[in-house]
């Protein structure tokens, strides 16, 4: 069977009258089935669904359309329920309309901190949201981005709705502008326990005591050709530091040492405490155990 | 041309019989095909009677279905044992 088939239930008596009646109307059965003495179910097409119950009104025939069926059936289901077909059309059509605008800018990559000087050259150029993808011009895009400093690789691209911009810096993504050849400087007074140097060259070794700001690891390293060349430094120091801490308290017993301890460990966070020693001091009617803690301070570069 | 109609012509029937009364074909005793049929009389699993111009065909067997009915056109499946011409 091809087209769009009704298929209907007949109730009544002499169902054989019925068929003969729609017979002599020009309506085609198919699939003529009597479920009982008084229960017919049939198909035609659905050009004589109407015709059917014209023929049919008021005769005592109880009759029930039962289901569709056909390759043609959407196109029938969506003639007869036109409020299904408008919205359709609306949703298709505001899908349509909305897929020319612009509405959100994305930026990714490893330039996407200058984001701000992005946005204004954006703006500069009259690039925003819910514009017209049609005026964008992204070769313009991707030519006034490579003009921010470091920038080597820019990307516009369109993504649904979307604008995604890829800006990446330099040769290696993972170096932030703003880094320069430094040197890894100590922060603490102390001696050297351990030196790790993976990029850059050691200015100290193990046992040297060094002073805040001294430089630990240079920035540079020499070539096969003992050139000197600038590097980013890249290394690792323990420094043995001392520090003593006054604790108040009200007595000098070993719980008060305890407290003292705890308060120290407190102030020194995650640092490694190497060894401490505990002094009572007095300064007037105030008492104070005075610990003398000697601890591991890390120093990391890169 | 059609089969009925070539069949016709080769068993010789004249012109008048032949468009005028019933033509029927039976296919290895599974379906049928009428035409001529001028409506239903009655229809079960079992028998289905077909109104002719003049007379009846009843035909006898097991799980008889409509298959199709347009106009003059009947198409019937099931176990098909016998068609009966009755006037």
């Amino acid at each position: 069977m091809n087209g769009v088939y009704i298929c209907f239930e007949f109730k009544g008596r002499n169902l054989e009258k019925a068929i003969c009646k729609m017979q002599r109307n020009d309506i085609n059965l198919y699939k003529i089935k009597k479920m009982s003495q008084d229960r017919l179910i049939f198909w035609c097409e659905i050009k004589d669904e109407l015709k059917i119950f014209a023929i049919f009104d008021g005769s005592c025939y109880n009759i029930k359309k039962i289901k569709y069926s056909g390759l043609l059936y959407p196109v029938v289901f969506l003639m007869h329920n036109a409020g299904i077909l408008i919205g359709l059309i609306i949703f298709l059509i505001s899908l349509f309309i909305s897929n020319m605008y612009l509405y959100k800018i994305e930026i990714s990559g490893s330039g996407s901190f200058y984001k701000t000087e992005i946005n204004e050259i954006l703006k500069e150029n009259d690039i925003k949201s819910f514009m017209l993808f049609k005026n964008l011009n992204f070769d313009l895009i991707e030519k006034e981005l490579l003009s921010l400093e470091g920038v080597n690789f820019v990307s516009a691209k369109r993504d649904g709705s979307r604008l995604i911009i890829d800006v990446r810096i330099g040769n290696s993504d993972s170096i932030p502008l703003n880094r320069k050849y430094i040197d890894l400087v100590s922060t603490k007074d102390g001696e050297v326990l351990n030196i790790s140097v993976i990029r850059g060259t050691a200015q100290v070794a193990v046992g040297d005591n060094v002073v805040i700001g001294q430089s630990l690891i240079g920035a540079y390293y020499y070539n096969i050709s003992e050139e000197k060349v600038e590097t980013f430094v890249i290394g690792k120091i323990e420094l043995k530091c001392n520090i003593k801490i006054l604790y108040e308290t009200k007595c000098f017993d070993d719980n008060e040492k305890i407290d003292a301890l705890v308060y120290a460990k407190m102030i020194l966070e995650e640092r490694e405490i190497l060894d401490s020693t505990f002094k009572q001091v007095t300064d007037g009617e105030k008492k104070y155990i005075e610990i003398d803690i000697n601890y591991i301070e890390l120093i990391n570069g890169g | 041309m059609g089969l009925l109609e070539r069949i016709a012509i080769d068993l010789g029937l004249d012109e008048q019989l032949f468009l005028s009364g019933v033509k029927y074909i039976v296919f290895d005793g599974h379906s049928a095909y009428f035409e001529g049929i001028k409506g239903i009389k009655s229809f079960s699993e079992a028998e289905i009677q077909l109104y002719l111009k003049k007379g009846l065909i009843v035909v006898e067997g097991d799980s008889l279905k409509i298959k199709k009915l347009c106009r003059g056109d009947v198409a019937l499946t099931g176990n098909i044992k016998a068609v009966k011409r009755e006037i």
